[in-house]
Formats: structure tokens, sequence, C-alpha cells
């Protein structure tokens, strides 16, 4: 007979366990959670944590990253939310995080060509924020809306999924891994109604 | 590897594989009749057949005939190939007392040459230069970027070996005008058995890429197709294609990446979860360089990941 007082717990957790399956499995000292905890621990990040990813627990992923808005914030609103960028490439200032790597693209000018984007705006005007988490997140973390997203399938990888909501600007790209479909990046670019500041071809 | 060198030579191995063994085994085989042929699924076989024959014979092949052979029009096998080398000296006689019946043979895996489909130049004949949004434009501000021109002449030329040298030094703005005024292209259509964004043959010659037939609006099927082209490109990047040869599958691309400062852009960092909805990668390393499992395993998909997911960092299509 066992006279640990903790016994019939673990008993129960056991079970439990047993009961639940994958959500009870261990990933070194660090439960795996279920998606939905996953969406309230991995993704229960605010403006106060080190991590500069916006809150999207049990919330729909919002439109705004840290209220900066492609083509209406410009570098200053975005050294204010994450300092100094770290490194810099072409028109790319590159931000690593201990959760996340962020890429913002800013304009050269405006119709300056800056890397792939022309847009009528400013210098230093951001065009385009890109968010890589570095840990598995699934995508209904993200609870976003299918009316507003549309999900279409890459031929290449083809387990590659991209989610485009053209309203808002977004765009989530995840992969799948065995059943889970994990986000690889989360674009935040410039909104359909701001479609008028865009340069005709050259 | 072959497994008998005559009908003597069989090895025990192969008694393993085949009910009866080229007449050494008789009782293991009621159904033996030939001391040279083995008795495998209800045919004789020639004992000289490799183990690879066997498999091609009674699971590839089988499953290739259930599943794509029967529209034959839309390519041409290309049966395997054994190569048994008669009447060729063997170079280590002088030093060892090697029969010359142990001299191994080459396979070739059999392949498909497909042929191109009716619907290739659709995607291109409805595009207009006008059209900001159309696929080649999307395509010509992407690759001409200076940062995403920079990332595949890098990895290109990386990949680039002497039996496949890489188009135009890894150009990729050349290499995609070469792609356009060939006479295949793009297909929204996809093959039996292959699939989707499958890029076959050579540029300009017939160099094509499969792209996903979308069920959605035209802009996300022409942005679908764009992406898919500048994925694709980098595997029938070489003056003699791409697949079946292997210079720019992949692993290959993923291995040059990784050879240059790019490699250090991968994003994805850690293990996956060792959730078993992750299935065989629960618990392995998104990285497949971090992972000798990977590195043993030229399709692990994690090559794919790699490569592309530093490569969409680099070409990110226009917004």
């Amino acid at each position: 007979m066992n006279n640990n007082p903790k016994f019939p717990l673990l008993i129960f957790v056991t079970v439990f366990c047993l009961l639940v399956g994958a959500s009870c499995m261990s990933s070194g000292d660090r439960p795996i959670l279920g998606t939905a905890d996953l969406a309230a621990s991995a993704y229960q990040r605010t403006k106060s944590t080190s991590t500069l990813i916006p809150r999207v627990s049990s919330t729909p992923l919002p439109t705004d990253w840290h209220d900066l808005v492609p083509l209406h914030s410009n570098r200053a609103d975005a050294e204010r939310v994450l300092g100094k960028p770290q490194k810099s490439r072409y028109s790319t200032s590159i931000y690593e995080t201990a959760h996340d790597r962020i890429d913002i693209l800013y304009s050269e000018g405006p119709c300056e060509a800056s890397e792939v984007e022309r847009w009528n705006v400013s210098k230093d005007v951001i065009i385009r924020i890109d968010v890589r988490p570095k840990q598995t997140v699934p995508v209904e973390a993200l609870v976003l809306d299918r009316n507003r997203y549309v999900k279409t399938r890459e031929s290449h990888p083809d387990n590659w999924f991209t989610y485009w909501n053209k309203d808002d600007g977004i765009r989530v790209e995840t992969i799948k891994t065995g059943q889970v479909e994990d986000v690889n990046s989360i674009t935040y670019g410039p909104k359909a109604k701001d479609q008028s500041l865009s340069c005709p071809p050259k | 590897m072959r497994l008998c060198a005559s009908a003597d030579a069989c090895t025990s191995t192969f008694r393993y594989l085949v009910r009866g063994s080229c007449g050494l085994d008789v009782a293991e085989s009621r159904s033996y009749r030939s001391r040279d042929n083995p008795y495998i699924g209800g045919a004789f076989l020639p004992c000289t057949w490799s183990s690879l024959d066997v498999f091609e014979k009674f699971v590839w092949g089988p499953a290739r005939n259930g599943a794509v052979a029967r529209d034959t029009s839309i390519g041409k096998w290309v049966p395997a190939k054994r190569v048994v080398p008669i009447n060729i000296p063997n170079p280590f006689d002088q030093y060892f007392d090697v029969p010359p019946e142990t001299i191994d043979t080459t396979y070739t895996p059999g392949y498909w040459i497909y042929a191109l489909a009716p619907s290739l130049k659709i995607t291109f004949a409805q595009t207009s230069p006008q059209n900001p949004n159309s696929v080649i434009s999307l395509v010509d501000r992407t690759l001409s970027s200076k940062r995403c021109n920079d990332f595949m002449g890098a990895v290109l030329r990386a990949a680039s070996t002497k039996d496949n040298p890489v188009l135009h030094g890894g150009n990729i703005e050349l290499i995609f005008d070469d792609f356009l005024s060939q006479s295949a292209g793009l297909s929204r259509s996809t093959l039996n058995g292959t699939p989707y964004g499958s890029a076959t043959g050579t540029i300009g010659k017939n160099g094509t890429i499969y792209s996903y037939l979308t069920k959605d609006k035209t802009e996300t099927q022409d942005r679908a197709d764009a992406r898919t082209i500048v994925n694709e490109l980098p595997h029938i990047a070489g003056t003699k294609g791409g697949w079946p040869r292997e210079e720019y599958d992949d692993f290959a691309l993923a291995q040059a990446t990784h050879s240059t400062s790019y490699g250090a852009n991968f994003s994805l960092v850690g293990n996956y979860p060792t959730d078993p909805r992750f299935g065989k990668l629960a618990g392995r390393p998104k990285n497949p360089f971090s992972d000798p499992k990977a590195q043993r395993n030229r399709y692990d998909s994690r090559w794919s990941n790699y490569f592309h997911n530093i490569l969409r960092q680099e070409c990110a299509l226009p917004q």
C-alpha cells in the first residue's frame, strides 16, 4: 500500500492524461498544451513583455501590429516600440526578440523602389511588417475569421498555406507538419483602402 | 546491390526475399521449377535480378501502373535500366583474386518524361504587361529586386555543378526570360500522380511548372501562380534541367543556401513539440542541419522548409 498522500492525485492525473492523450505529453520539463492552451500561453504576449507580439489569446488576430500601420506609421514609430534594429539589409530593418524575428520594410521615398515595393509615401514610412514566431504556434491560436481570410494552398512546398485578408492587408503563412498547421509568418501590409497610394508600374 | 551474380552464386540474403533461391534451397519452395529462376509472386525471375529489380516489378511498377501509367498521353515512361558490364577488364584483378562476376551492376531507376500539357500557355496568354498584378509582372518585380536577385544568384551559383551548371551564371532574371520565351511554361493543371508545384524539364526546351488551381478569385490565382514560379524556378535552373536530376532539388538548394551567409536567416528554431500530432517530426529539430536523421534522407520535408523559408524572406511578392 502506498502511503504517499499524493498517490491518489498521481493516479487521477495518470488516468486523466491517458484519457486526454496528446495534451498531456511532455516536452522536456514543459508540458505540451492543447491548442486552446497554446493560444493562452504561447500567445499570451502583451506590450509589457519583451516578446512584442500582440495579445491574440481568445481574440482574433489584431488588424494592426502594436498600432503600427503600414503606409501611415514611420521609422520613429517603429523604434518607439522596438528600439534600434539589430541589423538592416537593403530597405529592411531586422529585429530579433526572444520569441520572434521581426522585419520592417521602409519606403525609400515616394514611388521609389523599396525592394519589391513602390508606394507614394515619404521615405522611412513603413510598408510592411513581417513577424516570424520562433515558437510553434498552431494557426488556430490566431482565431482567424474564415470570412475575411482566403485560404490558399501553396503549390510548392505543398504543405504550406497562405491566409490572406486583403481588406486589412494581412497574410498568415502556415506550414502543415503532421496534423498540425503552425504559423510560419504573419505579414502586415497596406490595407485595401490605401491602394490609392500604390504607384503605377515603371 | 547485386544479390545473385549467377545461378550458383545466390546468397542466403536473397533466400529471405524470395521463395526458392536459384536452386540452392529447393525444399523451401514447393513451387521451385528452375534451378536458375527464383519464384516470386507467381513468376519465375532471372536469378541475376537485383533487389531493385524485384521492387521494380512487384512494388514500384504495380503502384505506378495503378496510379499513373494509365494515361500514357501525358508522358513517356523510361524504364529502369541495369547495365551489366561485359568484357570490361576488372582493374583490381592484378591486386585481388576477384572473379569478374562479382562486379556490381549499375542501376538507373525508371522515370517519366512528361509530355507538355495542352493548357501550358493559358496563363501567359491571359496576362497583360499593363496589368501590374499579372503573373509575369508580379514575378518580374519580385526577381528584379536587388535583394531577391542577390539571393538567387548566390544560392544558384553555390548549387551549380560541373554536370549541370546553372543557366546564365545564376542570373534569375535571365533564367526567367528564357522560361518565358520557350514553348512550355506554366500549367494550372497537374499531372496524374505528381504533386502540385512540380517542375519538370529543361528551360529553353520544355521547362514546365505546374501550379495549383485555386478555387478563389483570379487575383488570388495570379498571385498563387507568381509565387509558384518564384519558388519553383530555381529547381529547373540547371542547363540540363531539374527533376529527375537532383542537382537543384530541395536538398541541394538547402545545402547551397546553408553554404552562403543566407543560411543564418532560417527562422524556424528549436524542436517540434513532442505532441504526436506532429507525426514523425515530433520532437525533432526544425532545422534539418541540426538533425543527423534528416542528413540521411534527401527527401525529408525539412529541406524544403529550410530553402523556401529563406527564399520567401528574400523574394517576397509585392503586396
